[in-house]
């Protein structure tokens, strides 16, 4: 196995530069550019950042609400009574989610989700105003699952956490803890495939539908 | 090598011939027609920095390729850090045993796997089934083709060369024994099947394979993008992830990536940003409540570092986007399979003699009218005509080309390099149609051209050449 790497590596050396050995000094240049965070050239838009969020979500099929605080769980089951389904989710953890009580006649599951989960409610860690998408971000009781198996997938999305760029969230995602986090999902619309007669159908593997509570007091 | 070529070329000309005869082919290729076109067309139209982006994209490829081997180290460093491993593969071969020896020695007995063009070009599901995998492709394009028992057609689209009632023969013919006995027709139905049968697959695979977009060197980590959520499925659930990636596909940081996630989806299918972009860095931690065990990576060389520093160096910027496919003619007539390896259209055809050997591929860089549209449309500016062109070049000086065309060449060029000679020449052919033409301005049959005047006439040019109308006109004004 070194050997491979070994002879892989010199062969890269041996085309790029004639066999000239490495430099140490190159290599800290590089790392120094690896710490150079400053964003390269952005797209420009003059929407303020909750309206392009929300008009680049619906853009991709998505769906959203605008809601207080205090009415995430009565956001929630109003979206579940509109389809029909009954009021069991898999939820998952955050700053605006862990607030609130749930009611008696909700069934929640604090666990992965399975191939038969309907419904999720997550909080996402941030949102991109550019593109209309969600960050999800695996940590502890932060499920992926969640966000890839369900049929319907419920995001809270906290309006002081939708930042402009993609950059801004790369910016959030260095100043956390767990920085470079195990797994980071940026999620724009439900799943959908085009790989029929090339006509998109949503509900490839991943949710149908994706439904994003705007918590904004 | 001349008598390989030869073969090769015969193989082609079948393939073509075949392709151009098929009429499932013919039918799914003229329903995909301008779609990807389009809708490229207009997200490029809605960013009015997209040029200047694809610059951008360019120039960090560039610069990575500049310096691969301490970028390659760096990630690598990161991914041990994060608690995964790296392996590194001179070849297909290699990879394939390094690959089979993981899911062995984890006991595993079914294999998930996202899209990974680069496990084509390993021969991976083979080489796993060989070992007694049961290897499941979970895009839903390339589910189709390997129901099929095909390989893929299109590097984003892979059964783009399927119809509706073929994928409904498929899906009849595989699902019925798993109790799917409705024979279903319609575009939602078969998505839904198929989402079903492969979420058992999904739940209870050992092993999941995923490719890797981009790999990060800050981060040490892979990137998938996707828009079904399958890679996702493949990377989290399985106990082992492996991801495949090719030497060419690490970047250094996450800026490069945002900077390189701007112009691939918008490329690729024309979409902002795709339904999925992920980001894996190694296997699940103590605080984690799910997520792979063990994480690996596997990088495949196959030719790449032979690539660098030579003429043919920026054909390793590529992201895999397939827009040079969409946008090429030969490709939008004779699908992907008739390219011969599982790279086709211009991006195949410039890579393949390089990856597989010169003489293996002869009149790949040859299946090409030169209109340039894939040098024009490529994000990181890749200028794959000029590439075809040094392609054919180097066929004509390693003598992989017919005799007669070499001679017919050579002859050519000695005449074209001697102005007058060739004025005195060239003016031969001018009288005669003209003389035979008898004034009517266009030919029923010329030789050597049939295959143009069997359909319509063939235009007489003036009898005077360019050059002799100039110079009488220039006495004129004196």
């Amino acid at each position: 196995m070194s050997e491979a790497r070994l002879e892989i590596l010199n062969n890269i050396r041996k085309s790029l530069t004639a066999g000239e050995p490495k430099t140490s000094q190159r290599t800290s240049e590089l790392r120094a550019r690896l710490k150079d965070t400053a964003p390269q050239i952005q797209p420009r838009f003059n929407d303020d950042d909750l309206t392009r969020f929300c008009e680049k979500h619906v853009a991709v099929h998505g769906t959203y609400e605008l809601i207080k605080r205090v009415d995430i769980e009565a956001a929630v089951l109003r979206y579940l009574q509109g389809l029909e389904i009954d009021p069991q989710i898999h939820l998952g953890v955050g700053p605006c989610l862990n607030q609130v009580v749930w009611s008696e006649s909700v069934f929640t599951y604090k666990k992965s989700a399975d191939k038969n989960t309907r419904v999720a409610v997550s909080e996402a860690f941030a949102a991109i105003a550019e593109t209309g998408t969600l960050v999800m971000c695996s940590g502890s009781d932060l499920l992926p699952s969640h966000n890839f198996l369900p049929d319907d997938h419920i995001v809270i999305a906290d309006c002081e956490r939708i930042v402009r760029y993609q950059e801004d969230v790369w910016s959030l995602l260095r100043q956390d803890d767990h920085f470079p986090q195990r797994a980071i999902n940026l999620i724009t619309g439900p799943s959908k495939t085009g790989d029929i007669e090339q006509t998109i159908q949503y509900g490839a593997h991943g949710p149908r539908r994706i439904h994003v509570l705007i918590v904004k007091d | 090598m001349s008598q390989i070529s030869s073969i090769q070329r015969v193989e082609f000309q079948d393939r073509v011939r075949t392709a151009l005869n098929d009429v499932n082919l013919q039918r799914a290729m003229a329903k995909a027609k301008s779609g990807f076109v389009d809708k490229r067309l207009e997200a490029k139209n809605a960013l009015p920095e997209f040029d200047q982006i694809r610059d951008a994209a360019r120039d960090i490829k560039d610069h990575v390729l500049s310096n691969l081997d301490t970028y390659l180290e760096l990630y690598e460093e990161k991914v041990i850090e994060n608690g995964g491993h790296v392996h590194w593969a001179r070849d297909a071969e290699e990879a394939c045993s390094i690959i089979a020896e993981i899911c062995k020695a984890s006991g595993a007995r079914t294999v998930t796997k996202g899209k990974s063009m680069v496990s084509e070009e390993m021969y991976l599901n083979p080489a796993l089934e060989a070992v007694g995998m049961e290897v499941v492709e979970t895009d839903l394009g390339e589910y189709i083709v390997q129901l099929a028992g095909e390989t893929p057609s299109h590097i984003i689209a892979p059964a783009v060369h399927k119809t509706r009632e073929q994928i409904t023969d498929l899906f009849h013919e595989h699902h019925s024994p798993l109790g799917y006995t409705d024979r279903v027709t319609q575009r939602e139905a078969l998505v839904n099947e198929a989402r079903s049968v492969l979420r058992e697959r999904f739940v209870s695979a050992d092993v999941g394979i995923t490719g890797a977009n981009f790999l990060v060197a800050e981060t040490g980590a892979n990137v998938i993008v996707t828009n079904e959520g399958n890679g996702d499925l493949t990377s989290s659930l399985p106990k082992v992830h492996i991801v495949t990636a090719g030497i060419e596909k690490v970047i250094p940081s996450l800026e490069d990536l945002s900077v390189l996630l701007r112009v691939l989806a918008r490329s690729a299918t024309g979409q902002e940003f795709s339904a999925y972009t992920s980001i894996y860095s190694g296997p699940r931690r103590p605080e984690d409540g799910e997520g792979p065990e063990a994480y690996h990576v596997v990088l495949l060389d196959n030719g790449r570092s032979r690539m660098l520093g030579g003429d043919y160096q920026s054909m390793l910027r590529c992201i895999r986007c397939g827009a040079c496919l969409n946008h090429c003619p030969v490709y939008g007539a004779i699908g992907g399979h008739a390219y011969g390896w599982i790279y086709p259209g211009p991006m195949g055809s410039v890579l393949t003699p390089l990856l597989n050997g010169f003489d293996s591929a002869v009149d790949l860089p040859n299946a090409c009218t030169l209109n340039g549209r894939c040098k024009e449309v490529c994000p990181v500016r890749i200028p794959l005509s000029d590439l075809l062109l040094k392609h054919r070049t180097e066929q004509h000086e390693r003598k992989l080309t017919s005799a007669t065309s070499r001679w017919i060449l050579n002859g050519w060029a000695w005449l074209v390099r001697r102005p007058r000679f060739y004025q005195a020449v060239m003016a031969i052919p001018l009288w005669t149609m003209n003389r035979v033409s008898r004034g009517s301005g266009g030919l029923r049959w010329i030789p050597f051209a049939r295959g143009w005047t069997n359909t319509r006439d063939f235009p007489v040019p003036s009898r005077k050449s360019f050059l002799r109308q100039w110079h009488s006109k220039e006495k004129g004004h004196e």
